[in-house]
């Protein structure tokens, strides 16, 4: 993808016209700043992709002056129930395939990530579902625990607590999962944080369509107001202005990334963190039914085409058991080929899995796959680490003799680990997440979230509050060692036993 | 600067197999026009692949997943079902075939974090050397009178990394200094040394073209004109830009600059391509193409299915290279580019080579781990 500037191009009027619909190869596309709509009518940003162009406004120095400017009390004063209620509404209006935002997104984000039509609309009406206020509150129970925490001060041991927001929070995103990026701005906004959201380049779309959405719910809400969303180029002096100000960061990518961004923050700032992360999947024994167990696998190596943090890369699958289980995995991953076919890679993609693929036959292992680079299995002699995987479909299969060879190559790098017999989940769920693991589902269900799920090992709305207390006078004694606030002041105050008479005439 | 007098260079190989691939290599007068006919390379192919089927286990492994046979290459002809090794495999296990002698392991810079370690034995080191004197007399003549100044220490790097063992190759040609100390570019000195030469001699400027650059930026800063028009002298550039590749100068912007500083015409300009599991050097010719030498079978492999890809078609560069013995050099690189078959401006026969681009990093999508981050674990193959 090319990024390149233009200035001073012709206004072209907010309404997105017919071109936006998918038949042209160009999408202009407004940012929002403070809470209001910037239109790409004078310097833009054309992201080049491999089929089309999405230009964006380029933001400017003054843009993020009015970012770090945004009013933060309108918002940190409303309750939660109607922060809730706002995205309900959101959730309905982007549930509308005839929204104007829902339909940019369905038409444009496979065009620019290449995922499928069916796999995206999937996953923007999961979107809309996940807005639904009892959803909401199962999300903020989850990372919060009593979401009331956020409005009043809750009363516990010997204080009064609460959460307030941290201020500004600056959001750099990831496109590999456009989901990751909504719920991103879900949590920050929720947690009543003004939130600033750098775009990815990756998928531009997603998230601006999602932003533009609140907007249209209704512009003048407080949610709507404390938003911004854009697109700036990592490294420059927007991004600096914007990390400067930031009470907290969010930070999603690899390493270098990671550690860029926490070099340029002030010391004390939160960075919140997010990957790089992988997920394997681990069959225990043969429950009878092996076709369903290569669909299940097959679900998990289909997710994201394996460019998540919770999709299936690798299996452990019982030594005794390999014959059986290569057959239905192949069938499996031809069964989703067919029903939800794998994004075109490019030639970059296709060509790491035909190296993966020569590399494999190289160590003498066993490669099954597609006449194409669609779906791989490579079949390995046992349990071993894969230094780089090529990603698109490619399932590594280790035999395994016993769990410790599993555990060998088991860190806090693993997210997520789906396991197949579920019924003997627990013989083996103390021993992966003692080794690092943070989530263990169903083999299957590695992108089906349950309420209650935990993210990459933390709650990230704990991160992005402040928890403050009004600590209680003497009055609660809880597990104070006296009996009265004068036996403890004189004590204290006096050194003594009893308050001097003056004091206790007071 | 360390200077270096002209290698014996009469001291050819002569083994008892000294046979038509080495005559080529080392004898070859006019190779580019009088190649060899496809059933020589074909027998040069399958013979060396009868020796890798012999003593290594990865081409087995691979000649037996993909069911090759040197039988079936002799009676067909078709280098397409040669099995390759892609350059990966030499980042993460050894990759030898049995070799007699001492033998060296050459290993790349690193560049993209991890390192390739490639076994040359003698015989395979010195058929290297004969793909590069027979670049240079192909493609720059013979002359006594030239003088190297070669960006680059004077000797091969203790760990073995290639670039800097190719880069002291030309003290085997000519005369030579050497102008990297400590780590530092002596940019002083090598313009000393260029304005001190006498008019006879034809100055060779060899390096990376980072090197090339930073000296042609040092010139221009010292408002320092050496005027080299009247000596027919040539810059040889080779080994890209690595880690200092966000600096990259379009390929005009040098030439210009080479012109402008040293007097070194744009045609005088060459690069030579070569990677280290690659035991051929690719010269270039005054045309700026990068000719295939006639032992070498090289291609564009679609990276849909490994197909070859037509006459001009961008893919993954791959080459059957059978001057290697001590290891497959049947190699699937990590380069993109392609081929053409047409004839040269220069004269010159048979393909050339247009590189394009690197193949791009997975890290680039997904939120799977880069290499660096777990490759520790790799474990280490055998023979």
């Amino acid at each position: 993808m090319n990024i390149t500037t233009e200035e001073d191009v012709a206004p072209s009027g907010v309404a997105l016209n017919e071109r936006d619909t998918g038949a042209s190869s160009e999408l202009r596309l407004p940012t929002v700043v403070a809470g209001e709509v910037c239109m790409p009518d004078r310097d833009v940003l054309r992201l080049s992709y491999d089929d089309v162009d999405v230009i964006v406004p380029a933001p400017s120095l003054e843009d993020g002056e009015r970012v770090i400017a945004s009013r933060r009390q309108d918002l940190s004063r409303m309750s939660i129930d109607d922060i809730t209620a706002f995205f309900a509404k959101v959730g309905e209006a982007w549930s509308d395939p005839a929204n104007h935002w829902r339909k940019i997104a369905s038409t444009w984000v496979p065009r620019v990530t290449g995922y499928s039509p069916q796999f995206v609309e999937g996953d923007l009406t999961f979107l809309g579902n996940a807005l639904k206020r009892a959803k909401q509150y199962d999300f903020l129970e989850t990372d919060l625990g009593d979401p009331s925490l956020l409005d009043e001060w809750n009363r516990t041991q010997a204080v009064w607590q609460r959460c307030v927001p941290q201020g500004l929070i600056t959001h750099i995103m990831v496109g590999n999962v456009p989901m990751a990026s909504l719920f991103t701005l879900y949590r920050s906004l929720a947690t009543k944080n003004v939130t600033v959201a750098k775009v990815p380049s990756r998928d531009v779309v997603s998230a601006l369509c999602f932003a533009l959405c609140i907007q249209d719910t209704d512009v003048d809400h407080p949610v709507a107001k404390a938003l911004s969303a854009l697109y700036w180029e990592a490294g420059s002096a927007f991004e600096d202005t914007l990390l400067a100000a930031s009470d907290a960061v969010s930070v999603w990518g690899r390493a270098p990334a990671i550690e860029a961004v926490k070099q340029r923050v002030r010391s004390g700032v939160d960075v919140i963190e997010f990957g790089p992360k992988r997920s394997f999947g681990l069959i225990l024994s043969d429950d009878g039914d092996w076709e369903r167990t290569g669909l299940r696998a097959a679900c998990d190596v289909m997710a994201y085409d394996q460019e998540a943090c919770f999709s299936l890369q690798e299996i452990y699958v019982p030594s005794a058991h390999l014959d059986a289980a290569l057959p239905a995995l192949q069938h499996g991953l031809e069964s989703f080929e067919q029903r939800s076919p794998r994004r075109g890679l490019g030639a970059d993609g296709d060509a790491h899995i035909q190296r993966a693929r020569l590399e494999a036959e190289a160590e003498g292992w066993n490669v099954l796959a597609a006449d194409g680079t669609q779906w791989t299995i490579i079949a390995t002699d046992g349990p071993v680490a894969i230094p780089e995987h090529p990603l698109g479909r490619v399932l590594y299969v280790h035999p395994y003799c016993g769990l410790d060879e599993v555990l060998a190559l088991t860190s806090r790098d693993v997210q997520t680990v789906s396991v197949e017999p579920w019924d003997r989940v627990l013989t083996v769920a103390d021993d992966l997440v003692l080794a690092g693991v943070d989530r263990v589902v169903p083999l299957g269900r590695m992108a089906r979230f349950r309420p209650g799920f935990v993210h990459d090992g933390f709650h990230p709305m704990r991160r992005m509050v402040r928890w403050v207390t009004i600590e209680r006078g003497l009055e609660q004694k809880y597990r104070f060692k006296t009996d009265t606030q004068d036996e403890d002041e004189a004590r204290v105050l006096y050194g003594r036993h009893e308050l001097p008479a003056s004091a206790a005439e007071r | 600067m360390i200077r270096s007098g002209r290698a014996p260079t009469t001291t050819r190989y002569r083994a008892a197999e000294y046979d038509s691939l080495d005559e080529l290599i080392y004898e070859g007068a006019d190779a580019y026009n009088t190649r060899p006919d496809h059933a020589t390379v074909v027998r040069w192919i399958a013979d060396a692949a009868d020796w890798h089927l012999e003593h290594s286990n990865v081409f087995k492994h691979l000649a037996s997943a993909r069911g090759f046979s040197t039988e079936e290459l002799r009676a067909t002809g078709d280098l397409a079902k040669v099995p390759l090794v892609s350059s990966g495999v030499f980042k993460r296990r050894q990759v030898a075939s049995g070799y007699e002698g001492k033998a060296h392991n050459t290993t790349s810079s690193g560049t993209r974090g991890s390192i390739s370690v490639v076994v040359r034995d003698d015989r395979t080191l010195e058929r290297f050397v004969g793909t590069v004197l027979h670049g240079v007399r192909s493609f720059h003549g013979d002359s006594a009178l030239r003088e190297g100044i070669v960006l680059s220490p004077g000797s091969a790097s203790p760990n073995g990394v290639w670039f800097s063992y190719v880069m002291t190759l030309i003290a085997l040609l000519h005369d030579a200094s050497f102008f990297v100390e400590n780590g530092t570019l002596q940019c002083e000195a090598i313009a000393d040394a260029l304005e001190s030469l006498s008019p006879e001699i034809q100055p060779v400027l060899v390096g990376p073209p980072a090197l090339v650059w930073g000296f042609l930026d040092y010139l221009a800063q010292q408002r320092r004109v050496i005027d080299l028009s009247d000596r027919r002298a040539f810059a040889l550039m080779a080994g890209g830009w690595k880690k200092r590749v966000g600096e990259q100068v379009s390929r005009d912007e040098l030439t210009e600059r080479l012109n402008d500083w040293l007097g070194i015409p744009p045609h005088a300009l060459r690069d030579v391509y070569n990677m280290v599991e690659l035991n051929t050097a690719l010269f270039e010719c005054e045309e700026g193409r990068k000719h295939v030498p006639p032992w070498l079978v090289a291609s564009a492999r679609r990276p849909a299915d490994l197909s070859i890809a037509d006459d001009g078609e961008d893919g993954i560069l791959a080459f059957l290279d059978p001057t290697a013995l001590s290891y497959p050099a049947f190699i699937l690189s990590d380069d993109f580019g392609s081929l053409r078959c047409g004839a040269c401006g220069c004269g010159r026969g048979g393909p050339t080579l247009t590189v394009t681009r690197r193949l791009a990093g997975i890290e680039e999508r997904g939120c799977g781990l880069s290499l660096e981050r777990y490759g520790s674990q790799t474990r280490n193959g055998s023979l």
